[in-house]
């Protein structure tokens, strides 16, 4: 990997940002002969190399994958998300400290690779019933793109990065180019079998996931340990560390620079263009600034979105390209916090052997022009998984000691299964970022503010989550099925996005159709910020469908003269 | 219990911890943590232990070291007002367990133990939601606090792990169902 770097060498394109849409600028970018910058805030991680913890087994761990009162105390954020293992991976909250008007668990991954080393992997397509929404519903602004204008780039970024799942023929969550999918153990079968035969447009599925089922060149299979968060020696699973970045920089086209805190992009006023970026080198805290032709942001939804509004010029007073004045506002998280558990007193001599690390899908069935009426707008998905109770849920339940209380613990307990809704957050124009007016962080830039809630529309699904899921599990002869509300704060979910949306109209988003800025042609936002909606699916397929497009639009401007 | 007394007892807990009467309760649960006591009752800690999770035909607690495990998890892993419940309910298994069989807990029988121990269980609170806000408010239980540690500690553990349960340390494929008979161990890790 190229990891050198010189001060005075101009770039034809440089990315802010390594994480999975950046790892995805810089390899498209530098396959199309761009000579490109890679700016990382963090610290560099190179594949296998730097995933201390990968190999350890639970007794290696000082305090056994539990935090510890002064990390809890100190990171209230990294700590409810990561322990011992994968701790490295997350930002310390003491360290880089921002601003809740409401609680919001803003999780983040400050070093190369970002947060795709950390992923949950999930892969799944948007649609047109996605790409409407806003304009059928009359809320926010339309999409400018619809499903034929990304299906193509889908195609292409899960041939890359390999996804396996299971074609389900769905017009409403596209099948994609599959891996072949894993395995429903027995409970996940039982219960997709009663949904099959009790519910009118609903099923339950494999999750489709960025972990290889067939090895691909240098990568995977996954080895079914289940430790993907720790960074995987395997690279069974997509991370820009693994996979992206190699690529980017097998071109001899790439450079790296850690440690790189973007203060702003720079703006001509005369060229009408961005020329560079301006940095502070995080250790030493000296400034420099690098040029460009083009310039990709992809320090992901909430960074991205502070570095555009600290970009101030005469030009752009409150932050470049925010001539609509959206730019930090709409932004949007998934609800991932209620849902339906219960237990099945079948199955007794069956188990699995080895940890898939995935689990359920059952698609969304609401509001897609089927079935029954409902009080809220969008829908969600069921993720979930079943399993055999283990000492983990035994410790806190089983009666007794001796002999007779350890080999119950140590045998497989009931089958469980529990399923939680993730479900579509409307944009709501004051849900959103704003830089602080005077406090600021170590490096001297602004701290961010962010100002977000869950409104009726989300509470009112979460209530018909918890409904549909006992429902679903009842029917299917669970026990002591209970419902949950976690009433986890906006961020929890980590899919933050919105705040530099897409649109047709300058007057009232921040990117066009091709991502964009309205008024300044040589810079693309392709990261989470760019979402007009939210839609129900994990999103960063989507992002990073986005970028690869992104890149040969700008690409195709640029030679032909336009930028 | 019916739903007015869940009520009731509710409302008490929730006066001890605002009263003046609770002053006493909040003092105790509040105050530095005895953790010299703590370290200095490690011999008693493994007896427990190995009370809950005694070695059969696989090894138990104690030579899985799991009392080193709950002394640490006590000391750094626990809040000030569970802290101070596990160290008072260390003090009261020793005073009760001297008070009804006249010996300390490492002299008594593996009945004598287990007796002594279904008594600190039985304390526990059964009804769920005063459980709960009983946690709340006035931290954890220090039975059931013990034994959570305790099963941790094993299943954690290499004896444990790899004798005590199943452990699939690189599993390479997956199977989703596989037939098993009455010997199978759980597995260590999800």
């Amino acid at each position: 990997m190229v990891n050198t770097f010189e001060k005075s060498v101009s770039y034809d394109a440089i990315v802010i940002g390594s994480g999975i849409t950046g790892g995805w600028a810089a390899k498209e970018l530098c396959e199309k002969g761009l000579k490109t910058l890679m700016l990382e805030r963090g610290r560099d991680v190179r594949h296998i190399k730097d995933y201390p913890t990968a190999n350890l087994n639970p007794w290696d761990f000082e305090y056994r994958l539990n935090n510890t009162n002064k990390e809890s105390t100190e990171n209230p954020i990294r700590s409810g998300t990561s322990d011992e293992s994968d701790r490295m991976f997350y930002v310390s909250d003491k360290e880089h400290p921002y601003i809740q008007h409401k609680p919001f668990n803003w999780i983040r991954g400050y070093q190369v690779g970002g947060k795709s080393l950390i992923w949950g992997r999930q892969c799944y397509r948007l649609s047109d019933l996605d790409f409407e929404a806003n304009i059928k519903d009359g809320v926010s602004i339309d999409w400018p793109i619809r499903y034929k204008d990304v299906s193509g780039w889908y195609d292409y970024v899960e041939r890359f990065i390999g996804v396996s799942g299971k074609h389900e023929n769905l017009p409403y969550l596209p099948d994609g180019c599959y891996q072949p999918p894993m395995e429903l153990n027995c409970i996940e079968k039982h219960l997709a079998a009663s949904i099959k035969k009790n519910e009118e447009h609903r099923l339950l599925t494999i999750a489709r996931v960025a972990n290889l089922t067939r090895g691909l060149t240098d990568r995977g299979p996954c080895q079914n340990r289940n430790l993907c968060t720790r960074g995987c020696p395997y690279g069974g699973y997509f991370s820009s560390n693994s996979a992206t970045i190699p690529a980017a920089a097998a071109t001899g086209n790439l450079t790296i620079r850690p440690f790189s805190v973007v203060k702003e992009i720079i703006y001509d006023e005369k060229l009408q263009k961005a020329t560079g970026v301006r940095i502070i080198d995080l250790n030493t805290r000296e400034e420099f600034e690098f040029n460009a032709r083009i310039i990709f942001v992809n320090a992901s939804t909430i960074n991205t979105t502070s570095i555009l509004l600290n970009s101030k010029s005469s030009r752009f007073p409150n932050g470049i390209g925010n001539d609509s004045e959206q730019l930090g506002h709409n932004l949007m998280d998934h609800h991932s916090s209620s849902g339906a558990s219960g237990t099945h007193e079948g199955f007794k001599d069956e188990y699995y052997k080895g940890r898939r690390p995935c689990g359920f899908l059952i698609p969304r069935f609401r509001n897609i022009g089927k079935g029954e009426k409902v009080d809220f707008l969008r829908g969600y998905n069921f993720q979930g998984r079943g399993e055999r109770e283990g000492w983990q849920e035994k410790k806190n339940n089983l009666k007794g000691f001796g002999a007779t209380f350890k080999d119950q613990l140590t045998k497989p307990g009931s089958w469980s299964v529990w399923m939680g809704g993730w479900g579509e957050c409307l944009p709501y124009f004051d849900n959103k970022i704003v830089l602080s007016e005077n406090k600021k962080d170590k490096w001297g830039l602004p701290l961010i503010e962010i100002d977000f809630s869950f409104r009726e529309n989300e509470h009112l699904m979460m209530k018909d989550i918890q409904n549909t899921g006992a429902i679903m599990l009842e029917k299917a002869g669970f026990k002591d099925v209970n419902t949950f509300s976690y009433n986890t704060p906006g961020g929890a979910t980590v899919h933050e996005m919105g705040t530099a949306r897409m649109g047709n109209d300058p007057k009232t988003s921040v990117l066009n159709k091709h991502n964009q800025i309205h008024a300044v042609r040589n810079v693309f936002v392709t990261d989470g910020s760019c979402m007009t909606s939210s839609a129900c699916q994990n999103p960063s397929l989507t992002y990073m469908a986005l970028t690869a497009r992104a890149c040969d639009y700008a690409v195709s401007e640029m030679k032909k003269g336009n930028i | 219990m019916n739903r007015r007394q869940v009520i009731y007892r509710i409302l008490g807990i929730s006066a001890i911890a605002v009263s003046g009467a609770g002053f006493w309760k909040y003092w105790n649960i509040y105050k530095k943590p005895d953790l010299l006591y703590l370290t200095s009752k490690k011999s008693l800690i493994a007896e427990i232990a190995e009370t809950i999770i005694p070695t059969t035909d696989t090894p138990g607690a104690k030579i899985a070291k799991v009392e080193d495990f709950i002394i640490k998890m006590v000391r750094d892993c626990t809040a000030t007002k569970s802290q101070n419940n596990f160290i008072k309910g260390l003090a009261d298994l020793e005073t009760y367990t001297e008070e009804n069989y006249n010996k300390t807990y490492v002299a008594c029988t593996v009945k004598e133990r287990e007796a002594v121990l279904t008594h600190f269980e039985n304390l526990e609170e059964s009804h769920y939601l005063i459980r709960k806000l009983k946690q709340k408010i006035l931290g954890d239980n220090f039975f059931h606090m013990f034994k959570s540690y305790t099963v941790t500690g094993y299943c954690t553990s290499e004896l444990g792990a790899t004798k005590g349960l199943s452990y699939d340390y690189l599993p390479s494929t997956f199977e989703a169902c596989i037939t098993i008979g009455d010997k199978q161990k759980s597995w260590a890790t999800k």
